[in-house]
């Protein structure tokens, strides 16, 4: 074997592996390709030194983790009681709907306090001027948008009340109905 | 465990996953301070895009190794943004000026906080983080046989150094 051919073996040598004999052979008579693979040796020993180093303890680096993972349970858990209230009041609405001889008009929510802030949009400030805009929104749009569903199946729509900013975007949602298959 | 992770779940994919991490932003940048926030920085990702793990396309630690690359690369941009031009990677080690145990590991940290990143990002997910060529080369998005061109090189210019340094120590 040529020293060329030696040199591209000995740094997997140097990290491990079992050399060729053809290597070992090579490496005995050739001082230059010794030195090399001693001097890659010494390297492998002193990295491992490097990675051996002590960190910081996991109590230490965790703090914002662990404080945006209640924060984020915590949301999830609102959003999650909001669409139950939401459900609960459109089958009040239903069961009305059965009793009274009169149909009673769509039902329209009062108060700009039960939109749900879209998750990771930014809410509305108080001086931002917004439209409201009913519309049919599939439930796999919603899942996508980081709402958690309390409905299993994909397939079904949401009737809600979508607050527009004037940049176009959607910020908040207000349900009207329950998830109704299409 | 489900995936994404509960609570409790969550916990320990952090225990068992946070270290590589933080070595990793540490070799690469070479401050501890600055590997601590972008550790937390990956974690708190990962709270919310904990689905776009696909266990069927590596394993979870390459995921996290890719996913830190990234914010590296989002912090650099940014400071490169503010920085002169002088303030490099070389001077930036702070923790490599800073007082060593080990004279032969510091001048090793020194050694590859100098190298230019395609080889010091190399050296670091296989030599000081043990990762396959293989899940190296799905970090860093290259092809193995790069993995293993780079790391030959990395290692070639990291013996130079410390055999000069040796040799410089002797002559004194």
């Amino acid at each position: 074997m040529t020293c060329r051919e030696v040199r591209n073996e000995l740094m997997e040598c140097a990290r491990g592996a079992e050399p060729r004999s053809a290597v070992r052979v090579h490496v005995a008579e050739c001082a230059a390709c010794a030195r090399k693979l001693e001097s890659q040796r010494a390297l492998t020993a002193a990295l491992r030194t490097v990675a051996a180093e002590p960190i910081p303890p996991a109590e230490e680096l965790s703090g914002r983790v662990m404080a945006e993972l209640d924060r984020s349970a915590r949301v999830t858990r609102m959003r999650v009681s909001g669409w139950l209230a939401a459900g609960g009041l459109a089958a009040a609405a239903a069961l009305l709907l059965l009793v009274s001889p009169e149909k009673p008009p769509a039902p329209v929510a009062q108060d700009a306090s039960q939109f749900i802030t879209i998750p990771y949009t930014v809410p509305l400030s108080p001086e931002e001027r917004a439209t409201v805009v009913r519309m049919t929104i599939p439930v796999t749009a919603l899942l996508a948008a980081g709402f958690q569903m309390p409905a299993a199946d994909p397939t079904t729509t949401v009737q809600a009340d979508v607050l527009v900013s004037q940049d176009g975007r959607a910020r908040a949602i207000r349900p009207v109905s329950i998830p109704n298959s299409d | 465990m489900s995936w994404p992770p509960d609570r409790e779940g969550f916990t320990a994919v952090y225990q068992e996953h946070y270290a590589a991490v933080f070595r990793f932003a540490l070799y690469m940048t070479g401050d501890r301070i600055e590997a601590g926030e972008l550790t937390q920085d990956v974690f708190v990702w990962l709270i919310h895009h904990a689905g776009e793990f696909d266990a069927r396309k590596g394993n979870l630690a390459a995921f996290l190794g890719g996913v830190a690359r990234k914010f590296l690369h989002r912090r650099q941009r940014n400071e490169r943004r503010w920085l002169p031009l002088h303030e490099s990677a070389v001077a930036h080690g702070d923790f490599a000026a800073g007082i060593e145990r080990d004279q032969e590991a510091g001048q090793l940290r020194s050694a590859i906080a100098a190298l230019p990143e395609r080889y010091r990002e190399i050296v670091v997910l296989c030599d000081l983080q043990g990762h396959s060529y293989d899940e190296a080369a799905a970090i860093v998005g290259c092809a193995v046989g790069t993995v293993r061109s780079r790391l030959h090189r990395a290692r070639e210019l990291l013996a130079a150094k410390m055999l000069r340094r040796r040799e410089g120590q002797k002559c004194l």
